[in-house]
């Protein structure tokens, strides 16, 4: 989280600013983002169980247009697939879930000063936040749910194409290239990311509510009417069903 | 549940009143399912206040005109006409006005007033379509009244804002004129 918090100090104006509102635009001005992952070299190498090349997963994955969201819907599609890709998901997930909290806190950034001037704004962020969250959830659960299921002594993986650190390359009786899969560090790497998401939403929601007050904010007192406060209207909103105003 | 199946509407007139801060009527009407037609009447208050109400054609003379059930199995539709008319007609046009709006959910034969399952409907449709962007939310339960107090207004004209909290401050319900008293 502070490491995190020092790189987005460092930020540039423009890095900021081609974090468009609902990850409408990314123009791919890499040089100004830090933690582009390129995950080329990953593209070419998961295979599924029936010796599909998975190609959905494309360029780099920070290219957040037309959805990061997508790519964690894939992502949680994958995680069902095989266990001999558990370790590289595992790079795999713990990258989308920094670079999407780091997008999260970009956003953040570039809107918690325009949240004063444009109420749209905000109603914007506050419903990308909350469906970004749903799907970080959804993805840790199910990648806890996926480890549960795994007997992680059991586990190897039989794809090396990817795994740059030979350590843990060994090979079978027949002479094949065996990767086992370390749980300490998968698991270490998830419960990390758990725990950056975890302090991350603190974070945003001390944030959120502020905004939620902001809007309430200079609402005129009626004796006989209740304000509704914007946060009611939130929770009793149908999530599904498009604002026309 | 998304409202895009209005049908197409007529301008009938605007009628100026008299009754207080109410200053005219503007009725439209439409045919919705099984040729069913319906009048919407868009009752316009001092400082671009405005209330909508619909009703079948017919009825006009009924105290209970608001409150009819067709049984037609027609919601979406008649809800849709009413939000467009809305949209077109009063919030569109009227925009530099800086409207504001409200609607009272009628109460059924044997219902009691507050919080009446029309209020309920009205308020979740509004809720759903509506955001907090250009409009406080307001709601008077026990009346089954929901007001939309447009921000711009009050930000920006703060006399005609107290006025108008003033008239509600005041208000009161009569189902069968639906007045502002």
């Amino acid at each position: 989280m502070n490491d995190l918090h020092l790189d987005l100090t460092t930020l540039t104006e423009d890095a900021l600013t081609i974090c468009d509102w609902g990850f409408s635009a990314y123009n791919g001005d890499e040089k100004s983002i830090k933690k582009v992952v390129h995950l080329k070299d990953l593209n070419e190498v998961l295979i599924t169980e029936k010796g599909e090349k998975i190609t959905k997963i494309e360029s780099t994955l920070f290219q957040i247009h037309p959805s990061l969201l997508d790519k964690l819907t894939i992502l949680r599609d994958y995680l069902g697939l095989k266990k001999y890709i558990a370790h590289n998901l595992t790079a795999l997930i713990s990258t989308v879930l920094n670079d999407t909290y780091l997008v999260l806190v970009k956003q953040f950034l570039l809107t918690k000063d325009k949240i004063q001037e444009n109420t749209d704004n905000y109603l914007k962020l506050r419903e990308m936040h909350l469906l970004l969250s749903t799907h970080l959830n959804n993805t840790i659960n199910t990648f806890y749910s996926f480890l549960e299921k795994t007997n992680l002594e059991d586990t190897s993986v039989e794809s090396t194409h990817f795994i740059s650190n030979k350590d843990i390359i060994n090979y079978n009786q027949f002479g094949e290239e065996v990767i086992h899969v370390q749980n300490i560090d998968y698991k270490s790497s998830i419960i990390k990311s758990t725990l950056e998401i975890t302090a991350f939403s603190t974070f945003y929601s001390k944030h959120l509510e502020d905004s939620f007050s902001f809007m309430d904010k200079n609402a005129p007192e009626l004796d006989k009417f209740k304000l509704i406060s914007e946060q009611e209207l939130w929770a009793d909103k149908n999530k599904h069903t498009k604002y026309i105003l | 549940m998304e409202f895009n199946k209005a049908y197409p509407y007529h301008f009938i007139g605007k009628f100026p009143q008299s009754n207080g801060i109410l200053l005219a009527e503007h009725c439209f009407d439409f045919i919705g399912k099984s040729r069913v037609e319906y009048i919407v009447q868009v009752d316009e208050y001092e400082h671009k206040l405005f209330c909508l109400k619909f009703l079948i054609k017919g009825t006009e003379d009924n105290n209970t005109k608001f409150s009819t059930i067709t049984n037609n199995d027609d919601f979406i539709g008649i809800i849709s006409t009413c939000i467009e008319i809305l949209m077109n007609e009063f919030w569109t046009k009227e925009l530099h006005n800086n409207p504001s709006f409200f609607f009272i959910g009628a109460n059924s034969k044997n219902e009691d007033k507050s919080i009446t399952k029309r209020f309920r409907v009205y308020r979740q449709i509004i809720i759903n379509k509506i955001s907090a962007t250009n409009f406080f939310h307001y709601e008077s339960k026990k009346e089954s009244v929901y007001l939309l107090l447009n921000r711009n207004m009050c930000t920006n004209s703060p006399h005609i804002r107290d006025e108008i909290i003033k008239a509600f401050n005041d208000f009161e319900v009569d189902m069968s004129a639906l007045t502002i008293q």
